[in-house]
């Protein structure tokens, strides 16, 4: 197990290293820089302004630099925001898309999970055919369309909650569904359609044949079973929630982590662009690594390390 | 049950009730559109940060109906040959903090903005005092820079040219004295965060909750503190527009700047959009270098096939005004009291048949067409509408079938400043209130239009350098004028600031430099209820 622990983590410092390389390449292969702007600084501003922050240093020399404080985890100052340390952002923003992630998060997998194996109980019933239109609407409207509706119904119609910003419980709640939509609707499928491959196998009809009720049926035999691949999706989705949604916290005015994925390439804020790249790939390599560890919990047969055993 | 039910409902309905609405009724709740960068005003260059800077300093002089007026200094002397000031300071200045603001602050200030090591994006602004730039440029020491405290109260400053705008310049971000143990103490975090700020303004900050909301309070220790009302403003953040627009009309807030042009005629009918002047133009720049516009035929031809007000009826929107010429409106000439674009009157018209035969005589015709055209632009829904309309007024007018091309924001800004462009978009804003704002803009060496002309630089140069307002002005009606023998642009609008306000809030004041200042502002409670 420590082997095993060890060998993913070696694995992750050099998947990390990669990103680091390509993320540096490319995001210099894009024209323009921090400090170009439609009002163009004078020639010796700009050049004065650029030596200040190394950005006149050859490439391989900013490279080197970066490269090494990264790896004390020392992930540089922001150029939009030169007050501020990229650690400085990602500290202020990741509480606030944490929380409302994994409120989202627990949402989705509730409400995912309980209309899922409600559909594949009552298969091919209205139930179903509603559980299924419902998670394709799902999957198929845009977020931002999903929340423009909720800020409509329950901002302005029926004036009940917050339009936008972050200022306590209420101001959760629209940002929270609109995250959820989406995955909600994939993990019912998800749990759906292995739920109904898990009911037709023969220890559920042995099961059932021995007189267990169905909610025990479906609770404690099926669901088990049919869980493994929503488990598989949970993780990475969980690390796409943590780190919010552009989208989502733009239109509800949200101060998370979510939209510097974006506005940073904007704003050619290199550093920025840099640090959250690698932290989100670390995050998803962390919970790819807690998916596979749960695994053995949820099926017995499968070990952490089975690829020794093949 | 069904009663506990009923009454966590009750419950949940009163937190949320509660959660809704302005904090505080009584007060100004203004949306920014951006995160300030930090609030150094030393450093920062959006309007974001220069508003609320705005709010929370002082500058020796401050815009009021954009002519300064004393602030921070009561009186000032300029002599004879119009290059040395001498600022007196009023008494029982203080820093919020109660530490008395000095002339000793002001010289430090100044000097650090050119300071090389501290690389001020606004260095620029100051070049206009004597040894600045040099000293900018590490030919000369901070000594040698013409500002100096001569005492606690009186700062002597030495201009390298007379500058007539100077006073405006006073009034501006980069002129704000900052305090100087904090600044020292933290160079780069002072302004990063509330805790611990120090401002001489009519407000100052309390708290700073990034990327989210940033809040004011009155600044008792103001000098001019009796004058200012409020004693709260509120800055919530968001840079989406119609977020912006949504906490405004769900009563989350009641003031904010740029709504979304497709909400403009529902929000005049409910009395919401209003109009600041704003100094700026929206034009198409030349590349003079790139064919086939090197040939001033083709420029003029394609500059009269133009018809603006279509193109601002159905397009732009926002009452922009359709643009004849360079300098805006808004501008007085000092010499004789008149609007500076009123003396110098249009410079270009609308003549598609002068256009066709200006481009017959540059040799293109029929048979001798064009070489391909593209137009570039920063991808935007305006930015393309109004180049399709462009591309379509040439058709129609000259002929001629133009392409466009959109490249994302920093991309076609890098694109346009090495002339890698034939025709492209491009918009400027004034940094202050003086024509020379605009036409000094291509007699930089290294303008967007690739645009060297020595007779048009003698003339920028000789109307910095001349304290003669007379003289200075018709220097400069002269090189705009050249600007448009040589058909280097083509301006299309002059630009306006629209915003949203809630009726109740008054006295507060748009600058034509696109500031908002809250200093006076105040709420009509009898109109709010």
């Amino acid at each position: 197990m420590a082997i095993y622990l060890a060998k993913r983590l070696l694995g992750a410092c050099i998947v990390l290293w990669a990103v680091i390389t390509i993320t540096f390449g490319l995001m210099h292969a894009i024209p323009g820089g921090p400090f170009t702007q439609e009002k163009k600084l004078p020639p010796a501003v700009m050049a004065t302004v650029e030596a200040r922050y190394h950005l006149d240093e050859p490439l391989w020399n900013q490279y080197v630099d970066y490269v090494r404080h990264a790896a004390v985890l020392d992930l540089g100052p922001s150029y939009k925001y030169p007050g501020k340390t990229v650690n400085d952002i990602i500290a202020e923003t990741l509480p606030v898309s944490a929380e409302l992630g994994l409120i989202s998060l627990f949402l989705a997998i509730g409400a995912g999970v309980l209309a899922g194996m409600a559909a594949a109980w009552y298969k091919n019933t209205w139930v179903d055919y509603g559980m299924m239109i419902g998670a394709t609407l799902g999957v198929s409207v845009p977020s931002f369309i999903f929340a423009a509706v909720l800020i409509q119904l329950f901002a302005f119609t029926w004036p009940v909650l917050p339009a936008a910003l972050w200022k306590g419980p209420a101001y959760v709640i629209l940002p929270a569904l609109a995250l959820a939509a989406q995955p909600t609707a994939f993990i019912m499928r998800l749990t759906r359609s292995s739920l109904v491959d898990a009911l037709g196998q023969d220890y559920i009809r042995t099961a059932r044949s021995r007189g267990i009720g169905p909610w025990s049926l479906l609770y404690r035999h099926a669901l088990r079973n049919a869980l493994l691949p929503v488990v598989s999706y949970i993780g990475p989705l969980a690390a796409a929630l943590m780190t919010g949604s552009f989208i989502v916290e733009t239109i509800f005015a949200i101060p998370g982590l979510g939209r510097h994925f974006v506005t940073s390439i904007y704003n050619r804020d290199y550093t920025v662009i840099l640090g959250i790249t690698i932290f989100y790939s670390f995050l998803i390599m962390m919970m790819n690594l807690l998916v596979d560890l749960i695994y053995p919990l949820l099926d017995p047969r499968i070990t952490v390390d089975s690829r020794k055993e093949e | 049950m069904k009663k506990y039910i009923l009454l966590f409902a009750a419950a949940l309905m009163a937190v949320f009730l509660s959660a809704c609405g302005i904090e505080r009724p009584d007060t100004v709740s203004y949306v920014l559109e951006a995160e300030p960068s930090r609030l150094d005003p030393a450093m920062t260059t959006a309007l974001a940060e220069s508003n609320t800077e705005l709010q929370i300093f002082e500058g020796l002089t401050r815009l009021v109906d954009d002519a300064p007026q004393p602030a921070l200094a009561k009186s000032w002397d300029v002599s004879a040959d119009g290059k040395t000031y001498i600022f007196h300071l009023r008494d029982g200045i203080e820093w919020s903090d109660g530490t008395p603001i000095t002339a000793g602050d002001i010289e430090y200030s100044w000097k650090r903005v050119v300071d090389p090591d501290v690389a001020s994006e606004n260095a620029y602004m100051l070049f206009c005092i004597d040894k600045a730039e040099d000293y900018f440029k590490k030919k000369a020491s901070s000594d040698e820079v013409g500002v100096k405290a001569l005492d606690d109260k009186t700062l002597e400053v030495r201009l390298k040219e007379p500058t007539s705008y100077f006073l405006n310049l006073t009034a501006f971000h980069c002129y704000y004295p900052v305090p100087r143990k904090l600044v020292e103490a933290k160079p780069d975090t002072w302004a990063a965060d509330a805790e611990g700020m120090v401002s001489s303004g009519p407000f100052k900050i309390v708290s700073w909750n990034h990327s989210s909301e940033i809040k004011l309070v009155k600044n008792e220790r103001y000098w001019e503190a009796d004058a200012v009302k409020l004693s709260h403003i509120d800055l919530p953040i968001s840079d989406s527009q119609a977020t912006r627009l949504t906490l405004v009309e769900s009563n989350q807030a009641n003031m904010t700047v740029e709504p979304p042009p497709a909400d403009q005629e529902r929000l005049e009918k409910m009395g919401l959009y209003k109009i600041a002047p704003y100094l700026g133009a929206y034009y198409y720049v030349f590349n003079v270098q790139q064919k086939p516009f090197d040939d001033v035929r083709v420029r003029k031809a394609f500059a009269l096939s133009i018809q603006r007000q279509g193109l601002i009826d159905h397009i732009i929107r926002a009452e922009k005004e359709p643009a004849y010429a360079w300098v805006p409106p808004g501008l007085k000439d000092k010499a004789t009291g008149r609007d500076f674009r009123e003396e110098g009157g249009n410079l270009i018209s609308e003549d598609p048949e002068t256009a066709r035969n200006l481009l017959r005589e540059a040799g293109y015709d029929e048979n001798h067409p064009l070489p391909p055209v593209t137009i570039l632009f920063n991808t935007n829904e305006m930015h393309k509408a109004v180049a399709e309309a462009i591309q379509a007024m040439w058709k129609d007018n000259l002929g001629v079938s133009v392409s466009l091309m959109n490249q994302e924001s920093k991309v076609f800004m890098a694109s346009r400043a090495q002339g890698d462009y034939q025709v492209a978009r491009a918009s400027w804003i004034a940094d202050y209130a003086d024509p020379m704002t605009f036409l000094d803009v291509f007699a930089d060496e290294e303008n967007d239009a690739q645009y060297h002309n020595p007779a048009y630089n003698e003339l920028i140069r000789r109307a910095k350098s001349t304290n003669d307002e007379a003289q200075r002005m018709a220097y400069m009606h002269q090189a705009e004028q050249m600007l448009f023998d040589d058909c280097v642009i083509i301006p299309i609008y002059y630009t306006t600031q629209p915003y949203v306000a809630q009726p109740y809030i008054k006295g507060y004041h748009w600058s034509q430099l696109g500031l908002v200042d809250f200093k006076n502002a105040y709420i009509d409670e009898g109109e709010r209820t």
